[in-house]
């Protein structure tokens, strides 16, 4: 499988502050990358990096172009929703349909305006009457009647409440994604877009702290239920995460052995929420 | 790049500031309409008859040249208000059309597609540079076409219930003659303010906050050090200031000296207009242009 993003020495620094530090990834066809990091951690520049939007030193490679001097024409095959409403306010919607036509050489009107049908979105209105939810399924119908190859979201669905978070990934799922195509995206719920994922990466002062696929992380993070009894016994396998609540101690264990680990409670696989939170942890003891 | 891309581009700057771009001309189109006509109702018996006189007055009417000019004044008349409000309109426009995008965000949106910001820069100059004034001169023509249609009726009405013609005056007036060389002058002045929109656009885009203010600004500053520098060290003369009053003032002597070799007074505009373009103006210009050009490339994340 060649890579449809490559990632490799990205360096990122405003003024005296390194917002990257040596980022290193790569994805192909089929992929779903879920980039996860507290607030503050360089997704969103390192997202921008990728899209030719901010200057940047190391190498990226998206469909054979480098963002920094071919952006345009990297453009046509690439979509991005940024973190923030960041459709014009003053545009109205046939207009920035009119627009997407016009300079977009992969956009079909027709599927944007049959995805807007489905919603209460009026061809008339401005985007400064539209509610939050509103112009995040106003972006997203244009961003699905783009014929991509690879779509990134930054934070697509923040401040936006449940059902339409939940209605967002699955019109992404359902109007956008198949194996051809390779999907970016930085959330803080990464539970309710856990299921979707095929690989995560963790990053946390820039840096990339675990890159894998999901299936991967399930396997190689476990979490155990452990009892008073044998709670000495394992801390020696060096949890990278504890938690005591209501008398029961969870622990978070990193490529340790199940079996080892089924003698001392109960053993379960952890979200990758838990992994992250363990992982974030680990990281800021260290 | 394409042609799609271009006349799109186009389209979007028009409605972004379509409200302004048709109410302004429209208000002062119908000012310059209803005004003239409300105190032509408002005339007294005497002031009516005297203006009947010196319409039909023979001497009037055998004064070709006179006429010819005095149609062109008058239609230049009708275009000064709505060149003046244009240039309001365009220092507006090149101070907010970089600014405004980083200001509400969608500079990220804009930036997400396959536009590549050479065209971006150059469809705002463009559009700054030409369109708002070319709108603005579209709503003075009509104008022109509304006065030129009563005058039509002022004849009729002339001919049929007083037997006086005043035909013979429409081909001496060359209306289209007049009225292209109006327009003509676009260029030359686009030309001529190319350096004050360019900066314009490189303040809108460098600003983080007050792009007017950036604008104004440096230029206030040069001029007191410059002030300063003379005063202290008791120079003769103010380099910055004059240049500046050299290039945006139009001295008596133009008008006298450059044009006298003009065959025609409907291109007296046009030769001072270009006359004021200097290489090294437009080579400062296409400096500023430039550095609007790479911030937008390299520092658009804001």
């Amino acid at each position: 499988m060649s890579a449809m993003i490559s990632i490799s020495g990205l360096h990122k620094s405003y003024k005296n502050k390194q917002v990257l530090n040596d980022v290193n990834l790569s994805l192909g066809a089929g992929q779903i990358l879920g980039l996860v990091g507290p607030n503050g951690a360089g997704k969103t520049t390192c997202l921008q990096a990728l899209l030719g939007l901010t200057r940047y030193t190391g190498e990226i490679d998206v469909l054979g172009y480098d963002p920094s001097k071919n952006r345009e024409k990297m453009l046509a095959d690439v979509a991005y929703i940024a973190d923030v409403a960041v459709l014009p306010k003053w545009i109205r919607v046939d207009q920035v349909l009119i627009y997407m036509q016009g300079v977009h050489p992969n956009f079909n009107r027709q599927k944007a305006e049959e995805f807007l049908a489905k919603t209460n979105i009026a061809a008339k209105a401005k985007v400064k009457t539209l509610s939050k939810g509103m112009v995040t399924q106003l972006h997203l119908a244009l961003i699905l009647a783009v014929d991509a190859k690879i779509l990134i979201l930054d934070e697509p669905t923040l401040g936006l409440d449940i059902l339409t978070r939940r209605q967002f990934y699955s019109h992404l799922l359902e109007d956008f994604y198949d194996e051809n195509k390779c999907i970016i995206v930085t959330t803080h719920q990464i539970e309710e877009i856990e299921h979707i994922l095929t690989d995560a990466a963790f990053i946390r002062d820039g840096k990339i702290v675990l890159a894998e696929s999901v299936d991967a992380i399930r396997s190689r993070f476990k979490l155990l239920a452990v009892d008073n009894e044998h709670l000495e016994q394992a801390k020696t396998h060096d949890p990278l995460f504890t938690n005591s609540m209501m008398g029961i101690t969870s622990m978070l264990f990193d490529n340790v052995d199940p079996v080892i680990l089924a003698t001392l409670g109960k053993v379960s696989a952890p979200t990758l929420a838990d992994i992250f939170v363990g992982v974030m942890t680990q990281e800021s003891n260290s | 790049m394409n042609s799609s891309q271009i006349i799109t581009s186009f389209r979007k700057e028009i409605w972004e500031f379509k409200k302004t771009l048709f109410w302004v001309p429209l208000i002062i189109a119908i000012f310059i309409i209803v005004a003239p006509l409300l105190r032509l109702m408002l005339l007294e018996d005497y002031q009516s008859a005297r203006l009947f006189d010196n319409i039909t007055n023979v001497d009037n009417l055998a004064n070709i040249e006179g006429f010819t000019r005095f149609f062109l004044a008058t239609i230049m008349g009708m275009f000064g208000p709505f060149i003046m409000v244009s240039l309001i309109m365009q220092l507006y426009y090149f101070t907010t059309c970089l600014f405004d995008e980083r200001r509400d965000l969608s500079v990220y949106f804009w930036r997400s597609l396959p536009v590549s910001d050479a065209l971006t820069i150059g469809v705002k100059l463009i559009t700054g540079a030409l369109v708002v004034p070319a709108i603005f001169m579209l709503a003075a023509t009509f104008v022109v076409a509304i006065f030129l249609l009563l005058a039509f009726i002022v004849c009729i009405v002339l001919s049929l219930g007083y037997d006086v013609s005043l035909w013979g005056l429409w081909g001496s007036a060359d209306i289209l003659g007049n009225l292209m060389a109006i327009w003509l002058n676009l260029l030359p002045y686009a030309m001529w303010m190319f350096p004050v929109f360019a900066w314009l656009m490189l303040a809108s885009m460098f600003a983080n906050k007050a792009p007017f203010l950036w604008a104004i600004l440096p230029v206030a500053a040069i001029l007191l050090i410059e002030s300063f520098v003379v005063e202290y060290l008791q120079l003769d003369g103010r380099f910055f200031l004059n240049t500046l009053r050299e290039y945006f003032t139009f001295g008596q002597g133009m008008f006298s000296n450059d044009v006298s070799d003009v065959t025609s007074p409907k291109f007296i505009l046009f030769s001072i207009l270009a006359s004021k373009i200097s290489v090294v103006a437009t080579l400062l210009g296409v400096g500023f242009i430039y550095l609007t050009y790479w911030l937008r490339v390299n520092r658009s994340d804001v």
